[in-house]
C-alpha cells in the first residue's frame, strides 16, 4: 500500500542512479525528524491521524460527551430517525436510547480492546520472532513451525469457539478481576502476534549479522542485551507499522465477533453488538444499523492510512516500488 | 516431487491429531457439562438427559472421552450430535456442497476482477482509474463483511417498501418452492447474488492490492526492460514476462485464502441465513454441541492444510527456482 | 572517416521528480562509426547510460522526457520514430547487454526460450527449429560449454558470468549494428571480467558491430575501446581516442580520473582522488559543473559564470574538451602509458 504516495519520478531517479545521496546537502537531522518530516508528506495520514486522534478523544471521555447514558430509555422519544432534536443524530431505537450515545461508548470499548490486542501481540510477537532470528538453528525452526501452525489455523472459527468457551464473562484470576471485554482481547492477541514474529525473525535474522552486533559479543554483553538493546531499537519502525494495522484488523475482527454474538458482552457496549441489535429491530429502522457501521469504516479507514504513512515514513524498506 | 507431497501430508497427520486431542480438551473442558444448562430447565425430562450422558460418556474423564470421540469419528463418520442424536456427517456435506456453490463462485469472479484491476492499476500507476481503484480498496479493507452484507440487505428492504420490488432475496439459499431442474438453479443464482457480491468485495480489496504492487515490482524489473530492448511488442512484455511472473505470490495467497474460505463464509453466512459450513458451526456453537464442533474443526482444518500444499505445488509449478526437497 | 551509424545531437532528457527536475543529460552530441568501440565513462550518474537507454526508447517517459535533442540512425531520428518502428530496431540493428545478468534475465522462462524468442519476434516466419538450432550456435560462439543441455535451463541454473554469455548470445542473436554495452562486467567477478572482454571481443568479430561500451572501469576502456567520451554531470566533457585520452587529456574532470588510477609503469607516491562529490543533478552549480572540483578553477570567474561549451582543440585533430583553459592543460600532460585493468 506504500505506493500509493511515491512519487513515480522519485523511484524512476534512484533506479537510473540520478541522484546522489552525497551530493545533497546533509543537515544534522535525527531520523526521527526526517520520519516526522516524511509522514507530514503524506496529507491522508496526517488528515487521518487527526480524524483517530479525535475519536479517541471521544471514546476516553464518553461519559462527559455523550448527551446520554449508555442504556438510558427513553420512552417518549422512540425509533426516532436521526434528528438535530435532542442531539439524537444517529436516531433511537425501540426503547429511546440514543444511538449517538450508545456509538460513543461503543466507540470506548471498541478502540480500548483494540489497543490491547495490538500492544500484547507485538509483544509476544516480537519477543519469539527476536528469539528465533537471534538464536537461529532448531529454535528458529521450532518457533516458525509453531507459527505457521497458528497461521494454518482457520482464525474466525478459533476465536468463535474460544470466545464461546471462555471469553462470555468476567473472570477472577488471583483476586484480579479480568473484564469481559478484555478477555476478548486477550484471545485475539493470541492469534494476532505472527506476523511481526515473521517481520522481527527477518530483520533479526539479517542484522545478526551485522558488525556493531559482533562488537557487542565481543565486548562481553549479554545475550538478552544485544536483542533488547542493541538489535531491537533497529526494529521498531516495521513492528510500529504492523501494530498499526494490527490496531485495524482488530477491530473489525472483534465488530465480527461481537456480532455473531460471541464477542464483547453486554452490559459492555461494543460497535459490533450495537449492529447486531440495530439489526434485530428490522431493516425500517436502517439508522441503528448505518451508524455504527459507519464509524467502524471511519476508524478502520483512518488507521489504514495512518499505517500507510508511517511504513512511508519509517519502513522504507517495505516500498514495494524500487526506490 | 510425489516424495514431497506424501512427506507433507504425514507432517499434516501428526500436527492434525495432536490439534485434534488439545481442540477436544479445549472444547470439552472449557464448556464443562455441555448438558448442564438443561437439566436447569423446568419440565425436563431428566433421565433423558442422563441417558444422553451415559451413550455420551459425559462423566468419563476427557481422555476417555476422546478414545470415544476418535472411535467415532474413524468409525461411525464423526458420530453423532448430543441432543438430537443425529448423525453429523450427511448434515456436514450438505453444507458444505452449499459453502463450495458460495466460495468457488465469488472467488472466481474476484480473482478475474482483481487481476485485471491490479495489472492496469500497474500499467497506468497514478492514474485516475489507479487512485480510484486505490480508494476503493482502502474502502473494502476498511468495512466489515457483516456490515456490508446488512447495508445490501437494508438497501433491497429499503426499494421494496418505496417501490413494491424485490430485487434480490435477502435470505436462505432457496425459496420455499423453488421448483426443480433450471428453475431451481435460477432460484439459487438470484439467492446467491448479494452474498456473493458481498464475498467478492473483500476478497477483490486484498488481491488488487496484491496484484498492483506485485506487478510493479515486476514491471520496474530489469528483466522486463531486457524483453523491452529485445523488441518484443509491449502486450508480450507485459502479458508474458510480467504477467507471469506477478502471477505467482497471488497464486499462493489465493489458495491459501480459499482453503480458510471453505470453512464457510461464517460472517456472510451468518447475515444471509445460508445453509452453509459457517452457520453450521455457529449453531454447533450456539448450542454448545461439542460434536459437530469438532468434525467441523477436523474437515475445515483439514481443507486448510491440502490447499496450503496446493499453494505449495502451483508455486513450484510457476517458478523453477522452487525446487522441492 | 566513414558516415557514422548513429549520430546524437544536443540530447537532452530530464526527469521530473518529488525533489525537483533531475538533468539527467544536457547537449549531449556525438558519433558512432562503423566497427568502432566507443567508450563512455563517467560516474554513477553522469548521466552515461540515459542517453543510450532514450535513444532505445528505453526510459520510462513519464517521468523521463526528452527535451531536444536528435539520435540519427541509418538517415532516422529514433527520437521521432513511432513506437512500432524502434521495437523493430531494438533487439534487431541496436541491442543491449544489461549490467547484471542475475536479474536481467526472465527467472521463469528458459536461457533457450529466451534467446530464440528474440530471433523470432525479428524473423517473422523463422520456424521454431531453426530459432533452436541458430540459439544453439550462439551460445557455442559466446562459449557456454555443453549448449545442447543447457539450453533447457533456467537462469538461476546458471552461473553469473555464464548468464552474461546468454545475455551477449541474445544481443548479437540479430546480427546488430550496433552492440551497447551497459556496464557489462560490473556485476561480476575480475576473473570472470576477462572473459566476458573475450566474449565481447568475438561478439565483434562475429557481427562486425560497432560497440558502445558504457563503464565507469578505465581498464575496461583500454581494453576495448577505440575513442572515448567523458561525461560528468550529464554533459560530455571530453572526446578523443582512447590514446589521447590516457596521455593528454584537456579537461580537468578527465585529468583528475587518470591521476586516481594505479599505474604500473610511473613511480606513484600516492593515488590522488577527485576532492568533493558530484553535484547533485537537480541543482548544478552555475557555469561549468565541475568548478567546485577543479583545482584549475580556483578564483576564475568564468567558470562560476559560464557553461564552457564542448570545442576542438587547435590543432589536436578530433579531440575536444569543455574547459574554458583547455590549453592551458597542456603543460600538464599526465605521463604516457597503459593502465591496468579489469581486462588484463
Amino acid at each position: 500500500m506504500s505506493e500509493t504516495r511515491q512519487g513515480a519520478a522519485g523511484a524512476t531517479a534512484h533506479e537510473l542512479e540520478l541522484s546522489y545521496e552525497s551530493g545533497v546537502e546533509v543537515e544534522a537531522r535525527s531520523q526521527w525528524a526526517y520520519a516526522r518530516m516524511r509522514f507530514m508528506r503524506h496529507r491522508l495520514a496526517v488528515v487521518s491521524l487527526v480524524v483517530l486522534i479525535l475519536i479517541g478523544l471521544v471514546g476516553a471521555f464518553a461519559p462527559w460527551i455523550a448527551p446520554y447514558g449508555f442504556d438510558e430509555l427513553d420512552l417518549d422519544n422512540t425509533t426516532a430517525p436521526p434528528t438535530l432534536e435532542g442531539w439524537h443524530l444517529f436516531g433511537t431505537d425501540q426503547l429511546g436510547r440514543d444511538y449517538l450515545s450508545r456509538v460513543i461508548f461503543g466507540i470506548r470499548t471498541s478502540l480500548w480492546v483494540a489497543l490491547v490486542v495490538a500492544l500484547l501481540s507485538t509483544a509476544i510477537g516480537t519477543t519469539i520472532g527476536a528469539v528465533a532470528g537471534y538464536f537461529g538453528g532448531q529454535v528458529d525452526n521450532l518457533l516458525m513451525r509453531f507459527t505457521d501452525l497458528i497461521l494454518t489455523l482457520p482464525g474466525l472459527a478459533v476465536l468463535l469457539t474460544a470466545a464461546v468457551y471462555f471469553g462470555q464473562d468476567d473472570s477472577v484470576v488471583f483476586g484480579v478481576t479480568i473484564p469481559q471485554p478484555l478477555k476478548i482481547g486477550l484471545i485475539l492477541a493470541f492469534l494476532f502476534w505472527t506476523s511481526v514474529a515473521r517481520i522481527v525473525r527477518g530483520l533479526f535474522l539479517s542484522l545478526r549479522e551485522k558488525e556493531f552486533v559482533e562488537a557487542a559479543k565481543a565486548a562481553g554483553a549479554t545475550d538478552t542485551r544485544i536483542m533488547f538493546r542493541h538489535m531491537l531499537p533497529n526494529c521498531v519502525g516495521p513492528i510500529i507499522v504492523n501494530a498499526t494495522l494490527v490496531v485495524a484488523t482488530a477491530i473489525l475482527v472483534e465488530a465480527a465477533l461481537s456480532f455473531i454474538g460471541f464477542g464483547i458482552q453486554p452490559p459492555n457496549a461494543a460497535l459490533g453488538k450495537l449492529i447486531s441489535d440495530g439489526q434485530g429491530e428490522g431493516f425500517n429502522l436502517w439508522w441503528l444499523v448505518t451508524f455504527p457501521g459507519l464509524v467502524i469504516v471511519i476508524i478502520a479507514l483512518a488507521i489504514n492510512f495512518v499505517g500507510d504513512g508511517l511504513r512511508d515514513a519509517l519502513d522504507p524498506t517495505q516500498r514495494r516500488v524500487r526506490g | 516431487m510425489l516424495q514431497y507431497v506424501v512427506r507433507r501430508l504425514l507432517y499434516s497427520s501428526v500436527v492434525l491429531i495432536a490439534a485434534s486431542f488439545l481442540v477436544f480438551v479445549f472444547v470439552a473442558k472449557g464448556a464443562g457439562d455441555p448438558l448442564a444448562p438443561y437439566y436447569l430447565a423446568p419440565n425436563i425430562d431428566k433421565e433423558g438427559l442422563e441417558r444422553i450422558a451415559e451413550a455420551k460418556h459425559l462423566n468419563e474423564n476427557v481422555f476417555v472421552r476422546y478414545a470415544y470421540w476418535v472411535r467415532d469419528a474413524v468409525t461411525n463418520q464423526f458420530g453423532t450430535t448430543l441432543l438430537t442424536n443425529e448423525p453429523i456427517l450427511p448434515d456436514l456435506w450438505r453444507v458444505m456442497k452449499n459453502t463450495l456453490q458460495l466460495v468457488v463462485v465469488a472467488e472466481l469472479l474476484a480473482i478475474l476482477f482483481a487481476v485485471a484491476i491490479g495489472v492496469y492499476s500497474a500499467l497506468r500507476q497514478y492514474s485516475v482509474f489507479d487512485y480510484t481503484a486505490t480508494t476503493f480498496s482502502f474502502l473494502g479493507l476498511a468495512t466489515p463483511v457483516f456490515w456490508l452484507a446488512l447495508m445490501l440487505q437494508v438497501a433491497v428492504v429499503q426499494i421494496y417498501l418505496h417501490t413494491g420490488h424485490r430485487i434480490f432475496p435477502v435470505a436462505n439459499l432457496n425459496s420455499v418452492d423453488p421448483g426443480s431442474g433450471l428453475s431451481f438453479v435460477l432460484d439459487r443464482a438470484h439467492h446467491l447474488v448479494l452474498p456473493v457480491l458481498v464475498l467478492m468485495v473483500a476478497s477483490i480489496a486484498s488481491y488488487s492490492r496484491y496484484m498492483r504492487a506485485s506487478m510493479l515490482e515486476v514491471i520496474n524489473s530489469d528483466y522486463v526492460r531486457t524483453a523491452r530492448a529485445k523488441g518484443l511488442p509491449e502486450s508480450k512484455v507485459t502479458m508474458k514476462h510480467a504477467f507471469r511472473n506477478a502471477l505467482i505470490p497471488l497464486v499462493t495467497l489465493v489458495a491459501l485464502n480459499f482453503g480458510a474460505l471453505l470453512g464457510g463464509a461464517i460472517v456472510t453466512e451468518t447475515v444471509f441465513s445460508l445453509d452453509g459450513m459457517g452457520l453450521y458451526f455457529v449453531n454447533a456453537l450456539n448450542v454448545a454441541d461439542p460434536y459437530p464442533v469438532m468434525a467441523w474443526l477436523m474437515i475445515t482444518a483439514t481443507m486448510i492444510i491440502v490447499f496450503n500444499l496446493i499453494a505449495d505445488i502451483a508455486y513450484g509449478f510457476l517458478d523453477p527456482r522452487v525446487r522441492y526437497e | 572517416m566513414a558516415e557514422p551509424v548513429l549520430s546524437i545531437r544536443d540530447l537532452t532528457v530530464e526527469f521530473d521528480t518529488e525533489d525537483g527536475v533531475v538533468k539527467a543529460v544536457t547537449d549531449v552530441s556525438y558519433d558512432l562509426y562503423p566497427g568502432e568501440v566507443l567508450g563512455i565513462v563517467g560516474e554513477s550518474g553522469s548521466g552515461k547510460s540515459v542517453s543510450m537507454l532514450t535513444v532505445l526508447g528505453l526510459i520510462p517517459q513519464p517521468p523521463g522526457r526528452v527535451v531536444r535533442g536528435e539520435a540519427i540512425f541509418e538517415g532516422e531520428d529514433l527520437l521521432k520514430a513511432p513506437a512500432g518502428r524502434l521495437r523493430e530496431i531494438r533487439g534487431g540493428k541496436i541491442a543491449m547487454i544489461f549490467q547484471d545478468p542475475m536479474t536481467s534475465l526472465n527467472p521463469v522462462f528458459t536461457i533457450g526460450d529466451q534467446i530464440a524468442e528474440a530471433l523470432l519476434v525479428h524473423n517473422p516466419g523463422m520456424e521454431e527449429e531453426e530459432a533452436r538450432r541458430r540459439t544453439l550456435e550462439l551460445l557455442e560462439l559466446v562459449g557456454v560449454p555443453f549448449a545442447e543441455r543447457r539450453v533447457d535451463q533456467y537462469p538461476h541454473e546458471f552461473s553469473g558470468g555464464m548468464r552474461q554469455r546468454a545475455m551477449i548470445a541474445m544481443a548479437i542473436a540479430n546480427q546488430p549494428k550496433v552492440l551497447i554495452a551497459d556496464e557489462p562486467t560490473t556485476a561480476l567477478d575480475v576473473t570472470i571480467q576477462a572473459q566476458i572482454v573475450e566474449v565481447i571481443k568475438a561478439a565483434q568479430r562475429e557481427t562486425n558491430a560497432a560497440i558502445v561500451l558504457i563503464t565507469h572501469d578505465l581498464g575496461l576502456i583500454a581494453e576495448l575501446a577505440d575513442r572515448v567520451v567523458v561525461m560528468y554531470a550529464g554533459r560530455v566533457v571530453e572526446l578523443a581516442d582512447v590514446f589521447t585520452i590516457f596521455n593528454s587529456p584537456r579537461h580537468p574532470y578527465t585529468i583528475g580520473l587518470m591521476s586516481s588510477l594505479a599505474r604500473l609503469d610511473a613511480d606513484q607516491e600516492r593515488l590522488e582522488p577527485i576532492p568533493g562529490q558530484p553535484p547533485s543533478l537537480i541543482s548544478l552549480p552555475p557555469g561549468c559543473a565541475f568548478h567546485p572540483r577543479c583545482i584549475h578553477s580556483q578564483g576564475r570567474e568564468i567558470c562560476r559564470t559560464e557553461v564552457p561549451v564542448l570545442r576542438s582543440l587547435p590543432g589536436e585533430g578530433d579531440h575536444v574538451s569543455a574547459c574554458h583553459f583547455a590549453e592551458e592543460l597542456v603543460a600538464r600532460d599526465v605521463r604516457v602509458g597503459a593502465t591496468s585493468g579489469g581486462g588484463a
